[in-house]
């Protein structure tokens, strides 16, 4: 569903990390741990392109919890230049977070309670750049870490560009996104 | 490109995305339709794709017993429909 801000604070900010018996210490690790997510809706909105801001949560029926959020532009360009040396349109992923129960690295010894939060949030972005005409194309930013740049592999991302800033460009090349939506039946 | 059945173990893990960085300025178009006027009938057919396409967005639980039994059994069934399996009490004698 919709992300909304009120969502993102009653529901993400003041209930994911307060859910969690894990010790603080192996919390405090998490990159997102500080993140607020009411506070980084309102600053991508508020900014210029602010138009371009979706923002999405994964909900469960059965008990309520929201299990994933993503918040992504629809006003970004590939890295690739088309034959006719034009960019093609790509959703942007800027922030995404699965809850922290469903991080296997923190329930230990218990399972993760949801599999695939992740992958299934950044299907949908594929299938919302499809709906805007931009063929299936993702994009997102890594942090320099290996272990990160390899699970983003595995869905299919690529690293692009020459990062001279640390961070890591990585972009769904056409073909893997056009499986992504022959599997959803978009294709 | 890893399909459904060969996912590694840890594909799940992708748990969170963001630098705080961006996307570069030279790769923003200002000027692209924002689609806001649609938005409405475009997230409601993103959200009927959700509920209709298995494979891309019903996300496995690890804790079937927490589940109520309805919701279990909506989502066995639908995990057998994707496989093309039936549990052996659906077989006829």
């Amino acid at each position: 569903m919709t992300l909304t801000r009120g969502m993102a604070k009653t529901e993400v900010d003041n209930d994911w990390w307060a859910a969690m018996p894990a010790p603080k210490e192996v919390l405090r690790r998490e990159p997102d741990r500080n993140w607020r997510w009411a506070e980084l809706f309102n600053e991508l909105k508020s900014k210029k392109g602010g138009r371009y801001v979706r923002g999405w949560a994964l909900r469960t029926a059965e008990d309520g919890l929201v299990q994933g959020v993503m918040l992504y532009r629809t006003n970004a360009l590939s890295h690739f230049l088309g034959s006719s040396g034009e960019r093609k349109p790509v959703v942007y992923v800027e922030y995404l977070a699965t809850a922290p129960w469903n991080r296997s690295r923190l329930t230990k010894p218990n399972p993760a309670r949801f599999r695939d939060v992740g992958p299934s949030l950044l299907r949908l972005a594929v299938a919302h750049s499809h709906y805007l005409g931009g063929s299936g194309l993702i994009s997102l930013t890594s942090v320099p870490l290996p272990a990160t740049i390899e699970r983003y592999r595995q869905f299919g991302l690529e690293a692009v560009g020459d990062p001279d800033d640390g961070f890591v460009d990585m972009e769904l090349p056409t073909e893997v996104a056009t499986r992504y939506l022959r599997e959803m039946g978009l294709q | 490109m890893n399909t459904p059945e060969r996912r590694p173990a840890d594909f799940d893990e992708i748990t969170v995305v963001g630098t705080g960085r961006g996307i570069p300025d030279y790769l923003v178009n200002e000027s692209l339709p924002d689609h806001s006027a649609d938005d409405d009938d475009l997230m409601a057919d993103i959200e009927v794709l959700m509920a209709q396409c298995p494979i891309a967005f019903n996300f496995r639980s690890n804790d079937l017993a927490g589940m109520n039994e309805q919701t279990k059994r909506a989502l066995l069934e639908s995990i057998y429909d994707h496989l093309g399996i039936r549990p052996l009490k659906h077989l006829a004698p």
